[in-house]
């Protein structure tokens, strides 16, 4: 059970991984938003001890893509324009290409893309975590390469 | 060939809002002990104590956003099919520009009010014994603008659903006051032939008791926000042991307006 000061200590440090995961889930701020916070009172209300800040991680993770999964069944949604995206992000123009060709791709592509490149998983911890084979990790990886690529016209160094 | 430098530096950009933290206390409904504790005004060693004591109670909050320029509402809704059954239909929402949402924790009781006070220099008498849980009224033998008009909604009716407003709004206040998470709302509306007219909104929810007040007023009545804030001051509230019962919503939205029923 996290004591007052070990709470706020651990969603400072984990709210922007957080949300960043769940914006690669739900392809808008708004509900990345609400399911960054809906993450972060799961946490508060977490009373289980974390053998590690590798295990504590690994949960929120895992809470993560279960609350949006969750949202993403909801018939409550609140849809963004990628050109809304775009001016939420707020990135510079050097990064916007990617963002826009990242943000285009189907979530089934984004979201292992993510957590293999940015979060630094391997394959085998991914299939785990998304509850999938490793092959099909390894296939969603490739193709959302070659999507980007060409989405980016082949541009080098995708 | 994938270039995983770029990608880093660009999705290290994103943040979560700077809000973020706070927002989650509001929820938590431990804004009172958020705001006590950030100014210093409570041992630090007492925090975990009182976190305590606010989740032993399973205390409610209330969750706003306001809603983009351009961004719709979509979900479903219960409509009339026009054989006298109804059924279920996704509709998309535009114009709304402030959405609340809520926690609702533990048993939700029936809750009633009765006025003490009330704007305007008639009004109708409210004196049944048990109190109301609506009234409105308005000038022109309540035809012409609306005076006051105040509602309360159980914690029944606030579980899984989202609330919101049409129109331009402004979010003028979100406090704790009283015993309420305090919203002070703001809204301006077209109607017909451009004409435009002005309501004001005092939101009252309760996290111990889980309900929420709507005392509203329109500004051609000359109901402003003060006027509001007594009628809230003087409000006999009626938090009954009866419980309500437990209704699948058959909307995932509801309007907050002022118009007459």
């Amino acid at each position: 059970m996290f004591t007052e000061e070990e709470f706020e200590a651990a969603a400072r440090r984990h709210m922007d991984g957080i949300f960043r995961l769940a914006l690669n889930y739900m392809g808008s701020f708004s509900e990345a938003e609400d399911v960054t916070q809906n993450v972060l009172i799961r946490l508060y209300k977490a009373r289980r001890p974390f053998e590690s800040p590798e295990h504590l991680r690994y949960w929120l993770v895992r809470v993560t893509i279960n609350e949006s999964k969750r949202m993403l069944l909801s018939p409550w949604r609140r849809t963004e324009s990628l050109e809304l995206l775009e001016d939420r992000a707020a990135l510079p123009e050097e990064n916007r290409g990617l963002f826009k060709a990242v943000m285009e791709l189907p979530d089934k592509y984004r979201v292992p893309i993510y957590l293999y490149y940015y979060e630094g998983y391997s394959t085998e911890e991914l299939a785990k975590l998304l509850k999938i084979p490793g092959s099909t990790v390894r296939t969603r990886l490739r193709r959302g390469r070659e999507r980007l690529k060409e989405s980016l016209g082949g541009a080098e160094n995708v | 060939m994938f270039d995983r430098d770029k990608y880093v530096d660009c999705f290290s950009r994103l943040r979560a809002p700077k809000d973020t933290l706070e927002k989650v206390r509001r929820r938590l409904g431990g804004h009172r002990l958020w705001n006590i504790s950030r100014t210093g005004l409570i041992a630090a060693a007492l925090v975990p104590l009182f976190v305590l004591t606010a989740m032993a109670a399973g205390l409610s909050g209330v969750f706003t956003r306001t809603l983009e320029e351009g961004e719709k509402l979509e979900g479903s809704m219960s409509v009339s099919s026009g054989n006298g059954s109804r059924e279920e239909k996704n509709v998309s929402i535009d114009g709304a520009s402030l959405c609340l949402s809520f926690d609702i924790q533990g048993e939700c009781k029936k809750v009633y009010f009765r006025p003490g006070w009330l704007p305007g220099e008639e009004h109708p008498s409210y004196t049944d014994e048990e109190g109301y849980s609506n009234i409105i009224y308005g000038t022109e033998g309540n035809k012409g603008d609306i005076l006051c008009s105040v509602t309360v909604y159980t914690g029944e009716k606030l579980k899984d659903m989202n609330y919101f407003f049409f129109g331009e709004t402004r979010l003028l206040v979100q406090d704790e006051w009283l015993d309420w998470q305090r919203l002070e709302v703001e809204q301006s509306l077209t109607a017909g032939e451009g004409e435009n007219r002005k309501n004001n909104f005092l939101l009252l929810f309760s996290p111990k008791h889980s309900y929420l007040l709507v005392i509203a007023g329109e500004e051609a009545a000359g109901t402003d926000m003060e006027d509001l804030e007594r009628v809230a001051k003087e409000l006999e509230i009626n938090v009954t042991d009866k419980p309500t019962i437990a209704v699948k919503q058959k909307t995932d939205f509801a309007n907050i307006g002022l118009a007459w029923g």
